[in-house]
């Protein structure tokens, strides 16, 4: 059974412009999609936001929030990618069907 | 003011007796400090992760989560605040500390 989730990322701005962070996106989405376990449903760019505090010397950060239905079971391994993923400055994977 | 000028002429007598008394006096009224307001309650969820601006509202200038005394909100608004502002500052949102003297 899927479930909503919300997918928050914060990409690093220097991961090659517009095109790292679209490709970026694109990464994420297919994580999301492997087996058919998932599917993107909103994909909302914030943009280019000031970091509160810095992470990882950098001060400005690319944030995307994503909303999807997802699978549990495929769950694990789209939080290993993030997890991995260097341009992925942090993640944040929320379920938004309850409160 | 009449009772204080009255009070202080007795005080240079007898300073430790004058005191006691008013000290006690003052006791049963609660200090608040802030304002505490009553904030209408959604159905649903009362806060956001992504809406940094209503949560910075509930936090003091050094970055800590405001106590209910301040922030009026109910058991579960409470809970639900706190929850969301760890989570925004877990995305770099809000601070977990602000320094007041270093400024950006």
């Amino acid at each position: 059974m899927k479930r909503a989730y919300e997918l928050a990322l914060v990409l690093r701005m220097e991961s090659g412009g517009d095109d790292g962070i679209n490709e970026q996106i694109s990464n994420v989405q297919t994580w999301v999609e492997t087996d058919e376990l998932g599917q993107v449903t909103r994909i909302d760019r914030w943009g280019r936001r000031r970091l509160a505090y810095e992470i990882d010397n950098q001060k400005d950060g690319y944030y995307v929030i994503m909303e999807a239905s997802i699978d549990p079971a495929g769950l694990p391994e789209i939080e290993r990618n993030l997890k991995l993923a260097g341009p992925i400055l942090r993640y944040l994977v929320v379920r938004s069907d309850d409160n | 003011m009449a009772e204080s000028t009255a009070g202080s002429a007795e005080k240079a007598k007898t300073p430790a007796v004058e005191q006691r008394p008013r000290r006690r006096r003052h006791r049963p009224i609660q200090r608040r400090r802030g304002r505490r307001v009553m904030r209408y309650c959604p159905e649903g969820k009362c806060f956001d992760y992504k809406d940094v601006d209503i949560l910075q509202r509930y936090v003091t200038e050094s970055g800590k989560i405001r106590p209910r005394r301040q922030t009026g909100n109910c058991a579960r608004c409470q809970r639900q605040l706190a929850r969301e502002i760890k989570r925004a500052r877990h995305l770099a949102l809000l601070p977990f500390v602000e320094n007041s003297d270093k400024s950006r």
